[in-house]
């Protein structure tokens, strides 16, 4: 068979197997086929060809699919990765937001210790204070002691009383002052408390120090509790 | 939504193949995963087993080697598969002792009836032989056969002269299928 009988012979396989073959043709293939047994085995031949054409076809149609299942699912994966990291960033800094507002909510405020009050204050020698510098004094000390034993009422009058005294140095001035704000926060007087704190925390040249966070802590248990009266 | 017998049929006829694949992806690939994972696979060739046991599946349906009798007997198919290709392919280097050591004191069990329908024949050859014919030939062949493009279109796309010149080249890229399938 020359290349152009053969290539006729494809294209003739080819019309009748996709059913454009009719009518007289289509008989005369199909007796031919059956009569000579060459072109009987050239047909399976073939007909073989073209099943693993068409088998290719489809196997590479699903490979193909596949392929952009599996590459889909893992943009998804990628995709919840990255959304399950955005949600713990986000819980994460909402966390740490509500752990530092409790600690600032709760947190008692911590004012510079007694013992060292008690050397300044106490220093000054005992025989030369005034009478009503010595009741200065004892009230103040009083007064921390009702605040350590939780009876911040009490306290608010010692120090109110403290406060009357004229002739006190500013450092103890400024001490028996923060001792009342925090006296006033915890007998539940936030508006007394925070008049008071907003004096302080304008003072220009502060004896008494209180460091960054106690003041942070101050300021905002006084706007709780205004809020929440 | 197909059922078992639906998606042997449209696979037998070629039809919908992407709609089928996509079903049988979603409803097995899970549990062909977790029978890969329990046999040590590692998690960089289970992607690969879950393709080699879809296309097993095609090429055993297309060969007339398996009716679905339930839905359950598809999945347990697949199944059978999975660990045939398991046993068969991925045997690594570090696992090969503890395969010694497990095979030690039992006989392996007897060849399944999937195991002998694993066997190669024209449809699973039909993969490998076609991708041996040169790119050019593959291109116009996949052109026409799977994507019913007209001669002058594939001359076109593929700059391959004219519609003439492409059918003549279509022809010897047959004979040469031909000649790859012993034919």
């Amino acid at each position: 068979m020359t290349p152009e009988q053969e290539m006729e012979s494809w294209e003739a396989f080819e019309r009748y197997r996709t059913g454009k073959m009719t009518g007289p043709e289509k008989d005369a293939f199909e007796q031919e086929m059956q009569q000579n047994a060459e072109r009987k085995r050239e047909l399976e031949n073939n007909r073989k060809t073209q099943q693993v054409m068409e088998h290719y076809f489809i196997e590479q149609r699903m490979r193909d699919a596949l392929q952009k299942l599996q590459e889909r699912e893992q943009e998804t994966r990628q995709g919840r990765s990255a959304s399950c990291y955005r949600a713990l960033g986000i819980y994460g800094s909402l966390l740490a937001a509500a752990c530092l507002l409790l600690y600032l909510t709760f947190a008692p405020v911590s004012l510079p210790d007694a013992g060292y009050d008690v050397t300044i204050t106490r220093s000054a020698d005992s025989a030369h204070l005034s009478p009503a510098q010595r009741r200065a004094f004892g009230h103040f000390f009083e007064g921390q002691a009702h605040m350590a034993e939780g009876q911040y009422v009490r306290a608010v009058y010692n120090f109110e009383q403290v406060l009357q005294y004229e002739d006190l140095r500013p450092y103890f001035r400024e001490a028996a002052q923060w001792h009342l704000a925090v006296s006033y926060l915890r007998s539940r007087q936030p508006y007394k408390a925070g008049k008071l704190y907003a004096r302080l925390n304008d003072c220009e040249v502060c004896e008494y120090r209180i460091n960054w966070l106690n003041r942070l802590k101050m300021r905002w248990q006084i706007t709780w509790q205004q809020w929440m009266n | 939504m197909y059922t078992a017998q639906e998606m042997v049929e449209k696979l037998r006829s070629g039809t919908e193949v992407e709609a089928v694949t996509a079903q049988l992806y979603g409803q097995y690939q899970r549990s062909i995963r977790e029978q890969a994972r329990k046999r040590g696979i590692r998690p960089d060739d289970i992607n690969d087993l879950v393709q080699e046991v879809m296309i097993a599946f095609l090429r055993n349906v297309r060969a007339g080697r398996f009716e679905p009798r339930s839905e359950g007997s598809l999945s347990r198919y697949l199944s059978e598969i999975a660990r045939n290709l398991t046993f068969k392919n991925y045997r690594g280097e570090d696992r090969r002792d503890r395969r010694e050591e497990e095979y030690q004191h039992t006989q392996l069990p007897p060849p399944t009836p999937e195991d002998l329908m694993m066997e190669r024949d024209y449809i699973e050859q039909s993969w490998e032989i076609f991708r041996r014919l040169c790119t050019v030939c593959q291109r116009i062949l996949t052109a026409y056969y799977r994507d019913e493009m007209p001669m002058a279109e594939i001359a076109r796309v593929h700059d391959l002269g004219t519609a003439d010149a492409v059918k003549v080249r279509k022809f010897r890229c047959i004979k040469e299928l031909k000649g790859l399938l012993g034919l």
